[in-house]
């Protein structure tokens, strides 16, 4: 079975021969990757652990250079776009941490400019996705296409307006979030529509609304302000004939529901120690597929790679038996994570 | 009234705050007793995050209302008013730059009466240690959010002991990636995910 097969007959239910593996990795990670495969080549190694997934994302347009800091050298464009921006074409800028692996926000624009003044890039530009098209083209014959959309709406927001502006302008000040995540909405729309375009099977857009133990915002202020706009926003995606994958760290299980009803088809990453996946897949597993599940904050870093087996092979008896899971580890696996573990993860899905 | 000021922090009233403080002031209230009454308010938001009434959104919230009464009273308390109930260092460890949950914790700890004396963010574990000594501050709050800064909580611990105070300490850690389980792993004095739980221990160690 190709991987592009495998992944639709598990998200579509119908017969597969196993479950499909995906999985992102921070660029020092993937030097331990290069290290342990012999090889700089990732495309080797990514078809070595045998994952059915292969992402693309948007460029910045032809002529604008984002500000980098190269913390890990000869890294990919992607890895680039994702990791050593800092200073971006929407004017939000990002400074390293003392261990060069985290970033954090040091400018938000929305803070010194009103936003009527504040113009948005232009989603129209050249060149923005000549290279997702490429690769759309190189490997969409084998492969399942992701369209990485990048942030969503309040996390998008919330950059352009710093973190704590932005929960304020939610109690206080909602004739301008109205009008933010409007500008927002169609922005993320036309982008998407040009990932659709390209021939991407999956739009992957990430909006974290939890933390560990529950909604980082009211379930009464994502219901008035988010899920509206996610269901006018993925309801022009299922017109392109896209699944839509929706990633939220931590625990949502208030408003998996609400999500479900916008239109999500795949639900990211369901943190075994943040929500129960037996759970969740007895709750919404006939609505909604699920990827990730393998544990990212206990046994991916810490655990022994029996544990790591263990752990996949319950998820694929417990979640996995009727299709409806894609196998990942439920974040981007950094530096810290041994690679014993990581081949582990995907070798006990291969076997 | 008093109680005017602990509704509107209850009641996230933002927009209220500054005139409600500011009158109280005018009827005679002292700084003080304001103070307290923000506290009060502040703990009943901890009780409605604690049942699950209010969201983190709340929280934040909530402590953006009482720093800006804070604004206002803060110049008007004497020094032994203000944090009164003892020094705490508090900061993000080595590695880690999230900043949110220690600053509601922040906010939740001066409206309880201490004075915080916050280190930022990605802070060396020697540097809580040195500021404990230099300072005198018998309690260090760290905060995590990405597991694999974990281990490095127990460098605080030994940092502590390097200076020859942890005896003298209360170490606490908090934060997502925390679990109870791990204090006695990482020689903390406790270690939780939830902010009001931290603030409680934090009280019952300052009685």
């Amino acid at each position: 079975m190709k991987s592009r097969e495998r992944v639709l007959a598990s998200i579509e239910r119908r017969d597969f021969d196993r479950i499909p593996a995906d999985g992102w990795f921070r660029p020092e990670f993937w030097i331990k990757l290069h290290d342990h495969f012999n090889t700089e080549n990732n495309e080797d190694i990514l078809k070595a652990l045998g994952t059915d997934i292969r992402q693309v994302v948007m460029d910045p347009p032809k002529g604008f250079e984002p500000e980098k800091v190269l913390t890990v050298q000869n890294i990919s464009k992607d890895f680039e776009n994702f990791y050593a921006t800092v200073w971006d074409e929407w004017n939000i800028k990002r400074k390293a941490g003392s261990t060069d692996e985290y970033w954090h926000f040091t400018h938000h624009p929305l803070e010194h400019v009103e936003l009527d003044e504040f113009e948005f890039p232009n989603i129209h530009a050249q060149g923005r996705f000549d290279r997702a098209s490429d690769l759309v083209k190189e490997f969409k014959n084998e492969y399942f296409i992701s369209g990485n959309g990048s942030i969503g709406l309040f996390e998008h927001g919330w950059a352009l307006r710093g973190y704590r502006n932005f929960i304020r302008d939610l109690y206080t000040n909602q004739k301008f979030i109205e009008r933010l995540l409007d500008r927002l909405l169609e922005w993320k729309i036309e982008q998407d529509k040009y990932f659709a375009d390209i021939g991407v099977d999956m739009i992957f857009l990430s909006d974290d609304l939890g933390m560990q133990t529950g909604l980082m915002l009211s379930p009464d202020i994502i219901r008035k302000f988010f899920i509206p706009r996610y269901r006018k926003w993925f309801g022009e995606l299922k017109k392109k004939n896209v699944f839509v994958m929706f990633h939220t760290d931590g625990n949502v299980e208030p408003i998996i529901p609400d999500l479900i009803d916008a239109g999500i088809d795949i639900l990211n990453p369901i943190q075994p120690e943040c929500m129960d996946p037996i759970k969740i897949k007895k709750l919404y597993g006939e609505k909604i597929a699920f990827h990730g599940t393998i544990s990212l904050q206990k046994t991916l870093p810490f655990g022994s790679t029996s544990e790591v087996k263990k752990e996949v092979m319950d998820r694929i008896e417990t979640l996995g038996f009727d299709g409806g899971l894609i196998l990942a580890p439920c974040h981007t696996v950094d530096q810290h994570v041994p690679v014993e573990n990581v081949i582990t993860l995907y070798d006990t899905i291969r076997e | 009234m008093l109680e005017d000021v602990k509704k509107a922090i209850v009641e996230l009233k933002i927009e209220d705050i500054t005139d409600l403080v500011e009158s109280e002031l005018e009827v005679g209230s002292s700084p003080i007793d304001l103070l307290n009454i923000l506290g009060k308010g502040m703990e009943e938001v901890g009780l409605k995050f604690e049942s699950g009434d209010y969201f983190f959104s709340e929280l934040i919230m909530a402590g953006e209302t009482m720093k800006e009464a804070l604004k206002i009273l803060k110049p008007k308390l004497k020094v032994s008013e203000f944090g009164g109930k003892g020094k705490i260092i508090l900061g993000t460890i080595k590695g880690d730059l999230h900043d949110i949950g220690k600053d509601i914790v922040s906010t939740l700890l001066i409206s309880a009466g201490f004075e915080v004396l916050d280190l930022g963010i990605d802070v060396q574990p020697k540097v809580f240690a040195e500021k404990a000594k230099s300072t005198n501050a018998k309690i260090v709050g760290v905060s995590a959010l990405l597991s694999v800064t974990v281990p490095t909580l127990e460098e605080v611990d030994k940092s502590l002991k390097d200076a020859g105070i942890r005896d003298a300490v209360k170490l606490i850690a908090g934060g997502a990636a925390v679990r109870g389980e791990y204090a006695d792993k990482l020689g903390l004095d406790a270690a939780v995910n939830n902010a009001v739980e931290g603030i409680n221990i934090i009280k019952s160690w300052a009685k």
